[in-house]
Formats: structure tokens, C-alpha cells, sequence
């Protein structure tokens, strides 16, 4: 049996985890607006972005965009024509005209020389094959959560994101709301004293109480492309468009669904960023009779190194609870923030403080960040963290057994099957 | 355990004496009664819209034997999964979920029934992924001998296996794909392999791909030899991948690449020769500057840290700015004296973000002298930078 020599993604990932070096430290300072380099416009131009996936989060981001100054929408991509229609015609109401062009092969749409950014807003198993696409071409990058489906494919995101120099912003726009920032502030300037454990409350998953028939491919689905590096499977409505984040063979349902916006805060209040846990066990319900396979319950325990512990369980409002020896801050959407004791909430962040970093709106930092070069609110690297701890808790879930992860080597200790997991075959010709 | 031959003549005989051997109670928890060779019987009928509650049963089947270390029951269960991909009434999908448990701990005993499935164009992908992680030679052998027996996305998935499995023996069937294939995709493909592979045989395949820049696929073949620096600089070899990332900065190569492979090279250059490239860089065109800028904090060592500070007064002054903040970065005291001495004749926007790392009593004078000073933008910026940068920490 194959114990001891586990192969290619594997060693793949292996191999990709220690080129974090140099590229990934240094910084974006550098304006374009002072230097005027080619191919970039300055900060007094437009930005040309184009939309690729043009589902309803797909739209909601371009919207965002289309709001903008500065910002100008000229591509919509998708690979259903009733979705790729409803796109042409947001772009094109907002400006009254029908200059869009649609596409449904994003290739084309990387093609294009006067694009600089691409808003990613696909099923979760394209966000990284054409995140990677979009760095050869020379694209910045706004990626929808969950950054990828599996921890090879965040670790070779961030690995082209760094090698082209890329600007990346992953959409968890929770980063962008102050009540998260603050919360995480004093956390991390010890208003609640020593920091000791973090309780992620998700949403639980939808169920599915039966295993649908194959039905005819609608004609406006490109349903090969659609399913992509994903295995092939007979189509069913109950498995496309919004549906797909139950399956596991593109996503690992709720937990990254919400998870990768709610741990993502859980990391960045413990300052945990761009590193994880060290341990991990968890159980969580498989349907066994359902084509939506991925768990819609759970609970998985984490253990970071300095013995913070990180649960993340489903039910009760979707929110963050962070524990102290002196305190607690809970915090939810909804600008909703609470305190213990309750006099925190009015606490000050002094100058001397940790401030972390402040965006308001989080398509406009980006936007900000493709003119000034700078990291945005939340850059590949913490994106791909942040979804990595997703993916640990599902395998532990799978597994069913207590695993130790080295988050330097992004690698499991002592535990090849478990190492077999960080990464996900792709169907030829898609690969990483 | 004997080795039972495969493909067995009698499937239902085989299958009993598989059962019998790695049959083991279903998992706790487990709220429905299927047994196992049920399940196993079910799953190689399985077509959407059966049940899959057979496929749930067969890979807890799996997990609680992994979770048991029972090696021995795996491998027999992997006979027993093979058996069932070769009986005659087994159907594609369920070929499909079979060899998907397969990938899961699968031996060379399955190199030969998966190397067959490849040519079957329901069942190709499955057996590439299961193939991909068998760690035997056999496995390397047969993708070898499919090589120039399969055909369309069949034959790219079996160049990719081969690219991930790092194969050296197939580094010359692969150099001739790039070199002359008619298929685009399949030369891509073959140079991702090779890039994977590495080794000087790979290398200078890659290197021979470069030659054409009106090639279509110039671009993602400049991307594969990008991938193998990387992959060299990472093992070690630095001086090999500074090479590579030369070869790929030549004025003919598009912007992005050249970018990209300067900045490989100021990290990989080492020593004077970094600092030298570095300066050479600072005083170069736009394009330069912003990558020597951004290399800052990748190339180590106090005496280039003063290499980097001698240059300072020689530059513009909005460049002066980035270069304050990338030396302040450096955290190294030998730039102080540079940093102060600009920032004190009156800086940039933007410059002095990281100045607190140059010490919290200069960064408070400035904080004084910023404040009093007469150009109120420029004084609110360093206020700002110098209040809000531990921010950024």
C-alpha cells in the first residue's frame, strides 16, 4: 500500500511551499502614478476590469465595480448564456450603452490587452486555474471566497500571484467592515488579556433528501467547460450554479462557504495570519444518500502552537466569539459587537497601538491597490491561510482521526493519507 | 495473501474470496444497515440517481481501515475493489466511483487494469488520478507506453500524470511533444511536465523551446522554463536559476515575463552581483525601478543595505521616497543616517510609512519636525505615516 511514498501533487505542493521566500516579503510600495510605468494606467485613469462569472456574487461584485469612479466594466464571461446575458445587460444599463462584449471563454477575455483586472465570481473549482491564467497575462486579481478549493491549489495561486507580481484581492469583504477590524484590534492589543480560545459559529448546510436523475444539458450551458478540472458527472440542476457549493467534488460546503470568511477573522484577531494550526480533529455529518455530500454539520477543534484553540461548529447566528483571561469580544455581521466586560466596546485604540490595516469598502481598496501596487485588505497569501484551515477541518472530518499540521511546510506530520488530500486530481488538459 | 489473478475468469468467486479475507464491520455511527459486499455489488451498478448511500458504505469501509493502519486488509480490499472493475456487468459510472476508491490505496496490483482504463473514454480521467499516486515503476512504465497509445485528452492527461509523477525517463518522449507536436496544448502540457521533471535534460529542452518568440505558445512556454527556475532556486540551485531567469529577461520575451524574470534574478543573483544588478536596476527604466523597489526586502545583508543608501542621493526625488521605505524596511541601522538626512531636508508623500523601524526617538523628532513643518500635506502625510504605521505590523 502506498504509505510512504506519496507522489506528484503531493510532491508538488511540497516542492511549492518553500519558494515563499523572497517574492512573497517583499513589499508592494511602489506607486505606479509616480514611476508611470507601461502598461498600467495612472492613478488619474481608468481601470478596465472584466467580469468572469457572471452568476448573482458575480454580479454583485461588478456592481460594486460599476459604482466606482474610475472603474470601467468593458467584459462580462460566462459559460451559461442566460447568466452571461443578465451580466451584459447590468454593464450595459449602467452606462447606457451596449459596448460590453461577452464572452464565454475566459482565455478570450485574458486575451485582451486593455484589460487590467479581472473580478473572478465562478464556481469555487475555476477561482485558481483562472486566478493562475490571469497572472501569466499580466491581470490583477479580485477572487471570490473561497480562494480554492483545495490547499495545493491556494499555494500555487499565491505562488503566481508572487511571480508576476500580481495584486489579489480575495472577496472577504468582512476585512473591509470596521466593527470586524475592531473587534480584531482589541483582541490583538490585549483588552481581553491573554488571548485563549476563538469559537466560530457557521451556518449549517442545506440538505438534500434525495440523489436526482440525469437530465438533458440545458442549450445555454457550456456544461463541459462548467465542470472543467472537476470530474465528469451526468448533469442535474441540483449541481450547478449555486448548488455546487454542497458537492465536494468542487468545495467543501459550508465550511469553506462561510467558513473562509469567519475564520479568516478568527486568524487575523489572533495574528495568526500567515501561519495555522497545529492540530486538528472533528466530526461532522456526511450525508450518505445525498448528492450534496459535503457536511452540512460540524464541529472541528483547532490547536495553534501557543495553545489558543479554534473551534468552528455549525448553528446559531453565524459569528465569532473570541475568550481572554481578562474578557471576551464577540462580533457578526450586522455591525453587531459585544463585549465583555460591556465598557470595551468604547475602548480606544491609542496611536502606539496596533492598528490594523483599515479599508472601508473593499472593492475600492482593491481598486486602490491595482493603481498603488501595495497589498490590499486581504491579499493572496492571507486569503490562502484563511481557506486552508477550511480545508483541514474537512479532512479531519473525513478521516475522522486527530491530525498535526506543520503550517510552515503546509504539510501534515506523519500522515500520508491526510497529505493525499491537500490536493484535488484535475481532468485533463486542466492543470495547475 | 496470494495474489489472485486478475482479470479473474470468474468474478463472483474471486469477490467471495476477496469478502472474506477484508470484510470488516461498518463504521459506529453508521444509521443504515447495507453490508459491505451489498454495497460493493450496488456501487459497481451505481448510475445518477441510484442511491449513493453503496459508495458511502464502500469509503467509510476505507477510512476505518486507514484509521485501523490495517495495511494488509487494504491491500486485500484493493483485489477486491479490482475484481469488481472487471466484472462484466459493472457499469461505467460505477467504474468510475470503483476507481475513485481505488486512488484511495491502490498498489501497482492495479497499475494494469488502470493503464486500460485510461483507453476507455468513460473511465480515462478516473484511472490518470488513481495512476497519479501509485508510487511504483510500473506505473511510470505503463504512462510511458500510453504515451504514444492514447490519444486527445487522454494522451494530455497521461503528459500531465507523467509531469506530476517527476518521471525522469519520460523527460525524452516529453522533449520531443514540446519540440514538434502538432497539438499546441499537448506542447504546453509536455512543458509543464518537463518544468515539473527538471534535470539538465528537461532544462535544455525548455530552454530550445525559447528560440521561436513568434511561437503562439511562447508565452506559456516562457511560463513553464519561469516554474522550473523557481523550482531550482528553491532546491538550492541558485546560480541554474539565475541563468534561466537571463535567458528569459532578453528583450524579445513580452513585459510580464521580463518583470518577473528580473525580479528571479535580483533574487537569485547573490552577493555584489545582486547589488551591482540592484543599482543597475534603481537607474533604470520605470519597469526596473519598481522591481528593485520591491526587491528590497528580499536581498539580505547590511553591506547592501549601504550599497542600497549610497544610492539614495542620486535619485529622483519621488523614487527617493519608495527607497526610504524600502531601506527603512531592511530595519538595518546603516541606513539610518541616509534616511534622516533626506527625510529631513523635506520627503515625499508617501516616504516615511516605515520609518518607525529606524527607532522610536527619531521617529518622534520627526514627528516634531513634521508637524512644524511648512508644506502642511507633506507634514500631514508623515503625521499620519509615522502615527499609523504600526498598522501595518
Amino acid at each position: 500500500m502506498k504509505k510512504q511514498a506519496r507522489l506528484s501533487r503531493r510532491r508538488f505542493l511540497g516542492d511549492a511551499i518553500g519558494s515563499m521566500g523572497a517574492a512573497m516579503l517583499a513589499p508592494y510600495v511602489i506607486t505606479t502614478n509616480a514611476l508611470g510605468a507601461a502598461g498600467i494606467p495612472p492613478a488619474s485613469e481608468r481601470i478596465v476590469m472584466a467580469n468572469i462569472g457572471s452568476g448573482g456574487q458575480g454580479r454583485y461584485d461588478t456592481q460594486n465595480f460599476l459604482n466606482l469612479p474610475g472603474v470601467e466594466v468593458v467584459a462580462v464571461c460566462d459559460v451559461d448564456k442566460k447568466m452571461l446575458q443578465k451580466g451584459l445587460n447590468l454593464v450595459n444599463e449602467h452606462y447606457g450603452n451596449q459596448d460590453c462584449r461577452g464572452y464565454s471563454d475566459f482565455r478570450e477575455v485574458l486575451a485582451r490587452s486593455d484589460i487590467d483586472a479581472i473580478n473572478i465570481g465562478t464556481v469555487d473549482h475555476w477561482h485558481v486555474l483562472i486566478g493562475i491564467a490571469a497572472c501569466r497575462a499580466g491581470k490583477d486579481i479580485y477572487c471570490q471566497k473561497p480562494l480554492s478549493a483545495t490547499i495545493a491549489e491556494g499555494r500555487a495561486m499565491v505562488e503566481a500571484v508572487n511571480r508576476y507580481r500580481r495584486v489579489l484581492q480575495v472577496g472577504t469583504q468582512q476585512r473591509s467592515e470596521a466593527n470586524f477590524r475592531y473587534a480584531c484590534e482589541l483582541v490583538r492589543n490585549g483588552r481581553i488579556g491573554r488571548l485563549t480560545r476563538i469559537d466560530v459559529y457557521l451556518p449549517a448546510g442545506p440538505t438534500l433528501n434525495k440523489t436526482p436523475q440525469p437530465q438533458p444539458v440545458p442549450p445555454e450551458l457550456d456544461y463541459e467547460m462548467w465542470q472543467g478540472p472537476a470530474p465528469a458527472h451526468p448533469y442535474c440542476e441540483e449541481r450547478v450554479h449555486w448548488n455546487f457549493r454542497w458537492i465536494m467534488d468542487y468545495t467543501p460546503g459550508m465550511l469553506s462557504d462561510w467558513g473562509a470568511h469567519h475564520i479568516d477573522i478568527a486568524q487575523w484577531g489572533h495574528g495568526t495570519e500567515l501561519s495555522g494550526p497545529v492540530e486538528i480533529e472533528g466530526t461532522g455529518y456526511f450525508p450518505p444518500d445525498s448528492l450534496w455530500d459535503a457536511p452540512p454539520t460540524f464541529d472541528v477543534r483547532y490547536t495553534y502552537s501557543d495553545g489558543v484553540t479554534l473551534r468552528c461548529t455549525t448553528g446559531g447566528n453565524p459569528r465569532i466569539e473570541f475568550f481572554g483571561t481578562e474578557g471576551a469580544v464577540k462580533v457578526a455581521r450586522g455591525n453587531w459587537l459585544e463585549t465583555t466586560p460591556r465598557s470595551l466596546a468604547r475602548s480606544t485604540i491609542a496611536p502606539g497601538e496596533i492598528h490594523l490595516y483599515e479599508s472601508r469598502n473593499h472593492y475600492a481598496d482593491f481598486i486602490q491597490c491595482v493603481r498603488s501596487r501595495q497589498q490590499p485588505a486581504a491579499p493572496v497569501e492571507i486569503g490562502h491561510r484563511s481557506v486552508t484551515i477550511c480545508h483541514l477541518g474537512l479532512i479531519a472530518c473525513r478521516l475522522g482521526r486527530k491530525l498535526r499540521w506543520d503550517p510552515q511546510r503546509e504539510a501534515f506530520i506523519g500522515d500520508a493519507e491526510a497529505d493525499g488530500l491537500r490536493s484535488r486530481p484535475m481532468r485533463a488538459p486542466w492543470t495547475l | 495473501m496470494t495474489k489472485p489473478t486478475i482479470p479473474l475468469v470468474c468474478a463472483c468467486g474471486m469477490l467471495a474470496l476477496a469478502l472474506a479475507a477484508s470484510a470488516q464491520p461498518l463504521p459506529a455511527g453508521m444509521t443504515v444497515e447495507m453490508s459491505l459486499e451489498e454495497a460493493l455489488g450496488k456501487m459497481a451498478m451505481y448510475q445518477t440517481g441510484h442511491s449513493r448511500l453503496p459508495i458511502s458504505v464502500v469509503s467509510d469501509h476505507i477510512v476505518t481501515l486507514q484509521n485501523r493502519r490495517d495495511e494488509k486488509a487494504l491491500r486485500q480490499f484493493s483485489y477486491t475493489l479490482l475484481g469488481y472493475l472487471d466484472a462484466y456487468w459493472a457499469g461505467a459510472e460505477g467504474k468510475r466511483e470503483i476507481i475513485r476508491q481505488l486512488a484511495k490505496i491502490s498498489g501497482s496490483e492495479a497499475v494494469p487494469a488502470l493503464a486500460k482504463a485510461v483507453k476507455d473514454k468513460d473511465l480515462w480521467d478516473m484511472a490518470l488520478l488513481a495512476l497519479e499516486d501509485i508510487p511504483s515503476r510500473e506505473a511510470d512504465a505503463a504512462l510511458r507506453e500510453l504515451l504514444s497509445t492514447s490519444e486527445g485528452r487522454a494522451r494530455l492527461g497521461v503528459i500531465q500524470t507523467l509531469g506530476l509523477r517527476g518521471d525522469p525517463a519520460s523527460v525524452g518522449p516529453l522533449s520531443r511533444i514540446l519540440a514538434g507536436d502538432a497539438d499546441t496544448t499537448a506542447r504546453v502540457t509536455a512543458a509543464r511536465a518537463l518544468a515539473r521533471i527538471g534535470g539538465r535534460s528537461a532544462r535544455a529542452a525548455l530552454l530550445d523551446s525559447l528560440d521561436d518568440p513568434s511561437d503562439p505558445v511562447h508565452r506559456e512556454l516562457a511560463d513553464a522554463v519561469m516554474a522550473l527556475a523557481q523550482g531550482m532556486a528553491r532546491s538550492g540551485d541558485r546560480s541554474g536559476a539565475y541563468r534561466l531567469y537571463e535567458r528569459l529577461h532578453r528583450p524579445a520575451e513580452p513585459t510580464t515575463v521580463r518583470s518577473a524574470a528580473l525580479l528571479g534574478m535580483l533574487t537569485t543573483a547573490g552577493g555584489s552581483r545582486a547589488e551591482k544588478l540592484w543599482v543597475q536596476s534603481i537607474h533604470g527604466d520605470a519597469e526596473a525601478q519598481r522591481i528593485a523597489v520591491q526587491a528590497m526586502t528580499a536581498l539580505t545583508g547590511r553591506k547592501t543595505t549601504a550599497v542600497m543608501a549610497s544610492e539614495l542621493p542620486k535619485l529622483p526625488p519621488t523614487l527617493q521616497a519608495y527607497v526610504i521605505a524600502g531601506l527603512s524596511a531592511r530595519s538595518d541601522r546603516e541606513a539610518l543616517p541616509a534616511v534622516t538626512t533626506v527625510v529631513e531636508k523635506g520627503v515625499e508623500e508617501g516616504a516615511p510609512r516605515s520609518l518607525p523601524c529606524a527607532g522610536r526617538r527619531r521617529q518622534r523628532a520627526l514627528l516634531v519636525a513634521a508637524l512644524g513643518a511648512e508644506d502642511k500635506a507633506t507634514s500631514a502625510a508623515v503625521c499620519a505615516s509615522l502615527i499609523a504605521s504600526p498598522a501595518r505590523a
